[in-house]
């Protein structure tokens, strides 16, 4: 018998001290030297928690009721301080600007070795091979705040091979990071683990992940283990609706299933429609923040009753689009009109009223002690008449889909989960009864299945003219949307319908996006399906369409005789 | 059940990891909010500059202790003046003045913790706190007799003093309780 | 908006000093200037003072907003306590004090003494300004706080200092997108309104938000700094600092400056002057 796993986690159950429920229930497994563990699951399923046990915060720096044991290289974590896990294991945790803790990259690498008092000479000597393994030199002469969300999260991970780990683990290091940063990242954990360093990576992306060759994967639900083994076997279980997964594998199960609903209907509301003038429009807009161009010269409509979504890199320039529409960002030159009417002179107040804004991050606004007042914020500011709050909360609250939480009126917002904060962001922009929706990154950070219900609730909302959204994840756009608009360098390269624009492959990898199964599929049914179905609605009718065939065969069969 | 170190249980003048980063952060915060400062002249006033940014001072101070407290006066005010280009240099005894209010309103904070059972007196006092830290901590700024010797005690007094006390304790006592009651139901969540 | 410590004297002949240098030469010039009294005393070293600002390479344009505002301040500060301390503070005696003009309606008197001393308070300012201004600008990101540690400060300080810096722009940045997120709920940041209550209050739609999210992200930070070894034990620093014999003539230049002070001040020969032409 070779010699002993590099991990052991032996019938773990792991309960935090201030909650009623275990995080994790018994879980057990092992982990080889070069293997890459992929862990999935729902939000709140214990994912993070499992990071945290592999790499010593539990029990070091978080305290509960703790049975069981985690080995690391044969030594139990508990009897291991955390500055000889360091050693062991590598962390990349899932915000890098706030795991980044020098100013400089030299500095943040050094970090690591400098806390065990290892010799200048010797850190040098390390950082070199670490630069050129992470494939970073041409970020070592910046400062962290020049670093986008990829290059942050791969100067993150370098910082965490300083210390020459055995063992990696990254906890949902792709949010936020557009597809091409995501594939990069991903190539750097797998070449890891060919070099012999074990990796676990918890990714609520399953398909993106997969670009990292995972060799088995975990999956967790309720803190006890759903699945663990290979590949294949965990596609043969797996929920389409909890976890994205490859096309393919979703037609097949539900060829296997025979999914008996109808493809999910957008109701007529928001079906592109025009004729008025367009909600709104762009004219050779350029903008920028101190002196820095980002918009060049964007000229777009958008209609009073579109599905529009907009894709591109990081840094194009998507969020400052739509801050120039509503007037957050001046714009140096060109023309925005909304409604026919240029936005010249109009406050941002106003023209809230007819967008209603939805930024990335909801907890940047959160502020008031109850979540009724952080809804009526909005209409206190504009004035708006004070009878008519009662029914607005509720309406707010209700569209939502947060009207069931035990008495949510009165608990403080920022104690919501991040899913809720999210849907309150999206109830706070609702209070100001808006025409037309904003959402910046609406999937960010939530679960597959958090994601698609949110954007088909989005799409339901009564009395909603329109909904404009950006976003990294391809799919969500492809499928909710009308119409694509394609941003790259701040000038707009691609704008039609989805089908459309996903015809020019090369322009569409070019804007750092990923070529997907269910791309592929609809490419492939266009004529069939008429438009761009989400992965369930088309296997849906694929297999539909191969039932009726074989029907039709057996018929033809019959008449023969 | 594992016994395992916890910052918060360390002894509220030793400096943890979780004291450092909170420092960092609240000097941060303060330099910044220095730099892009929502401050207003007291109506009638000439010279009583109000500062809401002051209360975060005194909230760091209060929430999290001594050490925080006093770094995040200190230190925040020696790299707001950096950053506004008020070299700090000119007026290291204003940034020790900031962290001493600060220190106090830490030492105040570990002295209420018993006293106050609801999150709502616990704002009370966080505000009671706020303010005594500012009436003492800022008699520090006496020692600008020995940094501007044409400056008579009489001058401080009038010019600095009096009217610094009275922009930032009516600061503290309103901001920091607004801070205290947002944060106390976070850190039930954060709990570890 | 940027707040951020931009390095603008980047390859300035003060940029390739030992950055403590800078740090020690504005201490030890302030320690000597404040024995310093006499107005003509402090022109001449205004003058130095400028000499060694420009040697931080410094360029115009990125600093002139900061110089403005400093500038004002010094007025306005300096002009109030001429008013109020009249020149008693210079030890000139009351008696022989020459009004120059009373300003109502209080009738406080604007005296030859107090000018005089206004003067000097401006330049003294004004020299410490000049030598500050490097620090903040000519240090290169990332070598504050090893020079700082290497200056006696504590290992824990030292990487406070580093991480606040760290935070800066970061903050700031969220600082503007809270700013812009309740804008968009019709929340006016300039509005002038309310008494001074309900204006300090309107500062919590900004103030809690950007506080309270970036203390609850602090438990990533100071997990990641716990994952990689930080707190316990012995610490070393990669970035190496080696104190050159120029570095060495600076740091001497500057403590004979506090040295020729201290002599001055205590020989009495720097005593509050009274400049002749208002007289
Ligand atoms: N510090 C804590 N104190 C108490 N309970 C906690 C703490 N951290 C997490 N929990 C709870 O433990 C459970 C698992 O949380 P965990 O963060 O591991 O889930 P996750 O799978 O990482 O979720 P996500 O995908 O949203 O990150 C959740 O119910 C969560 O509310
Ligand atoms: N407040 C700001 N101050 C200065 N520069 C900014 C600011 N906001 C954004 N930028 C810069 O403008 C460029 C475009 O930013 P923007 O947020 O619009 O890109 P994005 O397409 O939304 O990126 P992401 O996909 O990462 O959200 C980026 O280079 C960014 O660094
Ligand atoms: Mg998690
Ligand atoms: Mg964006």
């Amino acid at each position: 018998m070779a010699d002993p796993p590099l991990v052991e986690v032996d019938d773990l159950t792991f309960r935090y001290r201030r909650a009623t429920e275990p995080a994790l229930r018994n879980v057990s497994l092992r982990i080889e030297p070069g293997e890459v563990l992929l862990v999935a699951g729902p939000s709140g399923c214990g994912k993070s928690t499992l990071i945290r046990a592999l790499n010593g915060l539990i029990p070091h720096a978080y305290r509960g009721a703790l049975s069981g044991s985690v080995r690391v290289a044969g030594r139990s974590t508990t009897e291991l301080r955390l500055r000889e896990l360091a050693r062991l294991v590598g962390t990349v945790l899932q915000d890098p600007r706030k795991q980044l803790v020098a100013s400089t990259i030299r500095g943040e690498l050094a970090f690591g070795p400098e806390n065990l008092a290892i010799p200048p000479d010797e850190i040098d000597a390390t950082m070199a091979a670490v630069v050129a393994q992470a494939g970073i030199d041409h970020l070592v002469q910046r400062t962290t705040d020049e670093l986008s969300g990829g290059e942050s999260q791969q100067v993150a991970i370098a910082g965490a091979l300083m210390l020459e780990p055995r063992l990696v683990v990254l906890d949902e290091p792709l949010a936020n990071l557009d597809p091409l940063a995501a594939q990069r990242l991903l190539g750097l954990v797998r070449a890891l683990a060919d070099s012999g360093t074990a990796v676990v990576i918890v990714e609520h992306r399953v398909e993106d992940a997969l670009q990292a060759e995972p060799d088995r994967v975990l999956y967790l639900d309720d803190g006890a283990t759903r699945y663990l083994g290979s590949l294949d076997g965990f596609f043969g279980i797996a929920d389409p609706l909890q976890v994205k997964l490859p096309f393919d594998i979703v037609l097949a199960r539900t060829r296997a299933i025979g999914w008996g609903t109808e493809p999910f209907r957008r109701p007529d509301g928001t079906v592109a429609a025009d004729g008025d003038p367009p909600r709104l429009e762009w004219r050779d807009v350029e903008a920028g923040y101190d002196g820095r161009q980002v918009l060049r010269g964007v000229s777009s409509r958008l209609g009073r009753r579109e599905v529009v979504a907009v894709l591109g890199p990081n840094g194009s320039g998507k969020t400052t689009l739509f801050k120039a529409a509503i007037g957050l960002v001046p714009h140096t030159a060109g023309e925005v009109l909304v409604d026919g009417r240029s936005i010249a002179g109009r406050g941002v107040a106003d023209l809230a009223t007819v967008f209603g804004y939805v930024f990335q991050n909801p907890s940047q606004m959160l502020f008031a002690p109850t979540v009724r007042d952080e809804l009526l914020f909005g209409p206190r500011n504009l004035g708006r008449d004070e009878g008519t709050f009662d029914a607005l909360v509720a309406t707010s609250l209700q569209r939502v889909g947060l009207e069931d939480e035990a008495d949510v009126q009165r608990r403080p917002p920022m104690t919501l989960s991040f899913g809720q904060q999210k849907r309150l962001g999206l109830a706070v922009a609702l209070a100001l009864e808006p025409r037309t929706l904003v959402l910046d990154e609406p999937s960010a950070g939530q679960d597959h299945r958090s994601a698609t219900a949110f954007m088909t609730e989005v799409e339901r909302i009564a009395g909603l003219e329109s909904v404009y959204f950006v976003t990294h994840d391809v799919d969500l756009a492809l499928t909710y949307a009308d119409r694509i608009l394609l941003l790259r360098d701040g000038s707009i390269v691609a704008d039609g319908a989805p089908l459309d624009v996903i015809r020019d492959r090369d322009r569409w990898i070019a804007c750092n996006l990923r070529v997907t199964s269910l791309m592929d599929a609809n490419g492939e049914w266009a004529d069939r399906t008429g438009r761009f179905l989400g992965g369930e609605e088309l296997a849906t009718v694929i297999a539909g369409l191969d039932a009726r065939q074989r029907g039709v065969d057996h018929h033809g069969g019959e008449a023969s005789t | 059940m594992t016994a395992t170190t916890m910052d918060q249980q360390d002894s509220s003048w030793s400096i943890t990891t979780r004291v450092i980063v909170y420092a960092a952060i609240g000097a941060a915060l303060y330099a910044v909010f220095n730099f892009i400062s929502f401050g207003f002249v007291l109506p009638g006033t000439q010279e009583v500059n109000v500062r809401p940014h002051y209360g975060l001072l005194t909230f760091f101070g209060f929430a999290f202790g001594p050490v925080v407290g006093f770094l995040t006066g200190f230190i925040g005010n020696v790299v707001g003046d950096f950053l506004t280009g008020w070299g700090a240099f000119t007026s290291w005894h204003w940034s020790l003045a900031n962290g001493v209010a600060g220190l106090l309103a830490g030492v105040l904070g570990v002295m209420f913790a018993g006293r106050a059972a609801s999150s709502g007196s616990r704002a009370l006092w966080a505000a009671v706190a706020g303010i005594i830290a500012t009436v003492v901590g800022f008699i520090v700024i006496f020692l600008g007799l020995v940094v501007t010797p044409e400056m008579s005690f009489n001058a401080i007094l009038t010019t600095e003093y009096i009217p610094v006390v009275i922009a930032n304790a009516l600061a503290a006592a309103v901001v920091t309780p607004i801070l205290v009651l947002a944060w106390e139901p976070m850190k039930e969540q954060l709990g570890r | 908006m940027r707040a951020a410590f931009p390095y603008l004297g980047r390859g300035s002949w003060l940029a390739r000093r030992d950055p403590r240098v800078l740090i020690l030469a504005a201490a030890i010039f302030v320690v000597g200037l404040i024995q310093l009294r006499d107005a003509r005393h402090l022109a001449i070293v205004f003058v130095i003072a400028l000499a060694y600002y420009r040697l931080a390479g410094i360029p115009w344009r990125a600093v002139r907003v900061q110089w403005g505002y400093l500038l004002i301040v010094i007025f306005v500060f300096s002009f109030f306590n001429a008013i109020i301390s009249g020149g008693r503070a210079g030890g000139f005696a009351d008696a022989e004090t020459h009004v120059l003009l009373r300003i109502p309606p209080f009738g406080a008197e604007l005296t030859a003494e107090g000018i005089s001393l206004m003067v000097s308070q401006m330049l003294r300012f004004a020299c410490i300004a000049a030598v500050s201004f490097p620090v903040a600008f000519t240090i290169a990101p990332g070598d504050l706080g090893v020079a700082l540690r290497r200056l006696g400060l504590g290992d824990r300080i030292a990487v406070m200092i580093d991480l606040t810096i760290r935070f800066i722009p970061t903050l700031a940045s969220e600082f503007v997108e809270t700013i812009d997120a309740q804008r968009v709920r019709g929340y006016d940041p300039t509005a002038r309104r309310g008494g001074p209550i309900a204006r300090l209050r309107r500062a919590a739609p900004i103030f809690v938000p950007v506080t309270v999210g970036s203390i609850a992200g602090a438990e990533d930070t100071i997990d990641a700094m716990d994952l990689r070894g930080f707190g316990v034990g012995r610490r070393t620093w990669h970035r190496r600092l080696r104190f050159g014999t120029m570095d060495w003539l600076v740091v001497l230049a500057f403590v004979a400056f506090a040295v020729l002070a201290f002599v001055l001040a205590f020989t009495g020969r720097s005593r509050h002057y009274l400049l002749p032409f208002l007289v």
